[in-house]
Order: structure tokens, then C-alpha cells, then sequence
């Protein structure tokens, strides 16, 4: 089976916690999108790691999203170490499925835990690495994502990455990697059209080219997001507005992916508190201008085989 | 080359600092890890940070992150290690490790209510005590409050002086910290030598209450 969800329309990641922010804003939200290790705090004994829900930011998420539906987007899972995942990932967002269930949720596609050179040694990267395009990496991560599609009764999304470094090892390049794993995992697509951009610019192919090229019916999510540019390379930095060029980018895509649900802004507190409400709500606005083009196929809730 | 070999050889151009970087792009990626670890310190020792010296901020930021690995996500771990970095110094920055030192012990002590650390005293227990999870005395070589205010205001930090000041810092204290009474540090550092000789039964009941020690027994 594959699980359509429910189109919800316009969303927001934000780890804000200033009220009028939020106050300005709700009213405009179809969903929110939930990051649960913003939630938690984690302790680590050896290699083993312990994340736990703060009660208080718990119930804060809580009652900021009683109005709405949730998503979630994960960032500590890992799903692409050798080394294994991060299990404790798992344990919150099993809590998290039975404290308030979600619409979907969401990885990055990528590692952050890698093996040191000792054996048993783990280490950390502190960053989100890529994965080479390579079969070895197809066939670690492929599985693993088709757990987590089995894991809940709604939609599992890898979310396509941003980075900096050229010439990845792998014959595919990232759109037939995509392509590969969704086909072979029947894991869903979370979008990323700011990381998209930032690839293309980085390190020179033509975005609307490589889209043509995707399954865009494994498409449920689309992020967008705002960078800056330094020494050469835009960064993904979750900054600000959403650049002028990315835009078409979103309209192509929710012209043509049947599934698609929502399309969230991403942006850091501290960007959020500087962008201010009024500018919040002109790329909410303008992220709901794009949800308009989707066509009149789109699905209610309901499952449909494959 | 495994994907494990080119996980853990990318992982080291990454984080290591003896690792050559070949390209842009790599020495792009190691900037921004290094910005990550940055803004984890400063979301999680925002009063350490303002204590720092200007001048020699970001040299200790660097030895520091050239020195220790980064381990997590959460800023609480970066925070205990460049603590511990702080205290190590040879030639400190004067209150600095200090300041740092509090603020992890207060981060300890909220994650230990997180962490189910806390147990009620169970009454009539007997045996030998020790300082909770999540508990720590810290140590200042001026007024703490002198120190606290001077950062907070980002004002010079007060002098050095003779006098060993202290704060507790437990979950079960309002507030998470204060200043233990005369007869708390000689309970406190009778219990950290191991010896029980000086245990009065009012002292030990209080500093049970807020948590800031537990009976093993």
C-alpha cells in the first residue's frame, strides 16, 4: 500500500518561541511542522543515546499546535551511518506517535554518525554529510527506509540534502538516486526546492532539468527556505525570505505532483524574529499562491494501492 | 573505498584539524561545523561567552574545537566539554570557568527532572550520602552575584579575592541555585571525603529536600 495524505496546503517550521510571532501567523497555517529533537534533551552513556521529552516544551508544542495538524521533520536519525541509525530517534518519535499523531513524517537523507577508527567507535560529525549516489549506499539505506514506512500508518519522506562538496562517489547522479530509493524503499519524497537551487548553483546543473527527471508522484512535502551566499557557494541557512529563482521551481513541481500535501517555510527563530511578522506573512502568502496551482486531481484522504 | 572508509575518512576532513582539506567545498563544510559547535556554545553558555575576553575568544574557541570532538546535536554536551576545556586552562581568564561550570550545572539540574533523576527522600533513611545527579557546588573566587551581574551587564568582571565563595545549584532548590550555609559545606565536604561524622540531622534533611543530596543506601 501506499498511503496519500491528506493535502493540507501551507506550513511553517519554526522553533520560535516569541508568542506574538506565532500569534500573527496561526491564523494563516494549515499545519506545523515538528521538529521533535527541539523538544527533547539527550544523554549519552558510551554509544548508547537517551533523548527525552522537556515536559514543558512538550506541552508548549502542544498547545501552540492544538488547532492544527502536525508534521514531522527529523534531523538526528541518521539513516544513512554504517554505523547504524540513532535508535533514540525512533523511541521519541514512538512517544511522539502516541502522544499526537501526525500527517507524515520526515529525515534527511544523509549521516551524521560515522565509524571512528577504533572498532565500536562512533563518531559525530556535527554537520549533515552527503551520501555517495552508490549502490552500497542504496542498498544500507533502502531498507531502513522501508521500516519506517511500516513503522506508522502515514506517509515516510527522505528529505533531499544540501552540499558543498563535488564529486561525490556514484555513477547516478542525485535525481536517479532519488528515484532509486523511493522505487526500491517506497519511502516518499520530502522536496527540498531551496537545497534543489543551492545544488544546482553550487555545483552547476540546470534545476528545472533535473526536476523534469523526477518522480514527482513520490512528492508529499516541499520545503523552502531562505540562505546567503559565502565565498562562492549559497548556503542553505534557513535565513530569511525565499529567493526570487526558487519560486518557479515550487510552481513547477506542485503543477505536477499528484500527491503533494504541503509546502512549508523553513526559517530559523533567530531569522523569524528579524524577518517579523509582516514578512513572515508575505512568504506564507506567497507559498500559498503556488499551493493554488495544484491541480484538481489532487486526493482527500484516503490509501490507495500500489 | 567501503562506504564505511568513506564515511569515516570524510567524517575526519571534516572534524579534524590535522586532516587535509582538498577543495573549497571541503573547507566550506568544516566552516560550518565549526559554526554549529559556535552557536551551540553560545545558545548554551550565553553568560560564558559575554565573560570571555574579546581578545582571546575565538583563539580558545578554536583550540577548543581543534582539541575536543564534536559528540551531538544537543548544546548541553559542547557546553560540558568547553567547560571542562575552560577549567583546564593552564592561565584561566579570570571567573570564567566558573561562570561556565554554573551554567552546565544548571542545564544538570533541569535535565535531571527531564531524566527522572529526582526520588523523593524516602524517611528514616540511613546510610552514606552523596550529591545527587544533576546537583554540583560551584566554586567562585569573587561574589557570585558580583560575577553574575558583571557578566549579564557585560560590565569588567570584580577582582579576584581571598575568600572561596559558593554556589549550590539542584533541582530541588527554587530557582536551581544559592549559597549553601556554613554548616552545609562541612556537610557537603564530609560527604565528599566519605565520612559522615558531621551529619546533623536538620542540614542533611534540607539539602535531601532540594535534591541536592541523595542517601545511596
Amino acid at each position: 500500500m501506499r498511503l496519500t495524505p491528506p493535502a493540507l496546503g501551507v506550513g511553517l517550521s519554526c522553533a520560535s518561541d516569541e508568542p506574538a510571532l506565532w500569534e500573527a501567523v496561526m491564523g494563516h497555517l494549515d499545519y506545523i511542522e515538528v521538529t521533535p529533537e527541539h523538544l527533547c534533551r539527550e544523554r549519552i552513556d558510551g554509544a548508547r543515546r537517551d533523548m527525552r521529552y522537556a515536559s514543558d516544551a512538550l506541552a508548549a508544542m502542544l498547545a501552540r499546535c492544538a488547532g492544527l495538524p502536525i508534521v514531522v521533520h527529523g534531523v538526528e536519525l541518521s539513516i544513512g551511518s554504517v554505523s547504524g541509525w540513532n535508535a533514540a530517534y525512533i523511541d521519541i518519535l514512538d512517544q511522539l506517535w502516541s502522544t499526537r499523531p501526525f500527517a507524515w513524517h520526515s529525515e534527511h537523507l544523509g549521516f551524521l554518525l560515522a565509524p571512528g577508527d577504533a572498532p565500536g567507535e562512533v563518531r559525530y560529525a556535527g554537520v549533515p554529510l552527503p551520501l555517495p549516489t552508490t549502490d552500497e549506499a542504496l542498498d544500507l539505506v533502502a531498507p531502513r527506509a522501508a521500516a519506517l514506512v511500516q513503522r506508522y500508518p502515514v506517509p515516510f519522506l527522505l528529505e533531499n540534502g544540501v552540499h558543498y562538496l563535488p564529486d561525490l562517489p556514484g555513477a547516478r547522479d542525485e535525481v536517479e538516486f532519488l528515484n532509486a530509493l523511493t522505487e526500491r524503499s517506497g519511502c516518499d519524497l520530502l522536496l527540498d526546492l531551496f537545497n534543489f537551487h543551492c545544488n544546482a548553483q553550487n555545483h552547476g546543473f540546470d534545476a528545472l532539468e533535473a526536476l523534469s527527471r523526477l518522480r514527482l508522484d513520490r512528492v508529499v512535502e516541499i520545503h523552502v527556505a531562505g540562505g546567503v551566499v559565502h565565498d562562492g557557494y549559497l548556503l542553505d541557512a534557513h535565513s530569511g525570505a525565499v529567493p526570487p529563482a526558487v519560486w518557479p521551481l515550487v510552481d513547477h513541481v506542485v503543477a505536477r505532483a499528484p500527491r503533494l500535501a504541503g509546502i512549508t517555510f523553513e526559517i530559523l527563530d533567530g531569522a523569524a524574529e528579524r524577518l517579523g511578522a509582516a514578512g513572515m506573512l508575505e512568504q506564507i502568502a506567497r507559498a500559498r499562491e503556488s499551493w493554488r496551482l495544484r491541480p484538481t486531481f489532487a486526493h482527500e484522504v484516503t490509501r490507495v494501492a500500489c | 573505498m567501503s562506504l564505511a572508509e568513506w564515511q569515516t575518512e570524510l567524517v575526519a576532513r571534516v572534524t579534524a584539524p590535522g586532516h587535509a582539506l582538498t577543495g573549497p567545498g571541503l573547507a566550506l563544510t568544516r566552516m560550518l561545523q565549526r559554526n554549529w559547535r559556535y552557536t551551540r556554545l553560545t545558545h548554551a553558555l550565553p553568560l560564558t561567552m559575554r565573560a570571555l575576553p574579546a581578545a582571546a575568544r575565538d583563539q580558545l574557541l578554536a583550540e577548543y574545537c581543534d582539541t575536543y570532538p564534536c559528540v551531538s546535536f544537543f548544546p548541553v554536551h559542547e557546553a560540558r566539554g568547553f567547560a571542562g576545556y575552560l577549567a583546564g586552562l593552564r592561565v584561566q581568564p579570570p571567573h570564567v570557568a566558573s561562570i561556565a561550570a554554573l551554567e552546565v550545572a544548571m542545564i544538570d539540574a533541569f535535565e535531571a527532572e527531564v531524566f527522572g533523576d529526582a526520588a523523593a527522600p524516602r524517611r528514616g533513611a540511613r546510610g552514606p550520602l552523596r550529591l545527587a545527579r544533576g546537583a554540583s557546588r560551584i566554586r567562585f573566587s569573587a561574589p557570585p552575584e558580583q560575577v553574575l551581574a558583571a557578566a549579564l551587564g557585560g560590565h569588567e568582571l570584580p577582582p579576584v579575592d581571598a575568600t572561596d565563595h559558593e554556589l549550590l545549584v539542584a533541582p530541588g532548590i527554587a530557582g536551581l541555585a544559592r549559597p549553601p550555609t556554613a554548616d552545609e559545606r562541612r556537610l557537603l565536604d564530609a560527604c565528599e571525603r566519605g565520612s559522615a561524622d558531621l551529619v546533623e540531622p536538620t542540614t542533611v534533611a534540607a539539602l535531601l529536600r532540594e535534591q541536592v543530596l541523595v542517601c545511596t543506601a
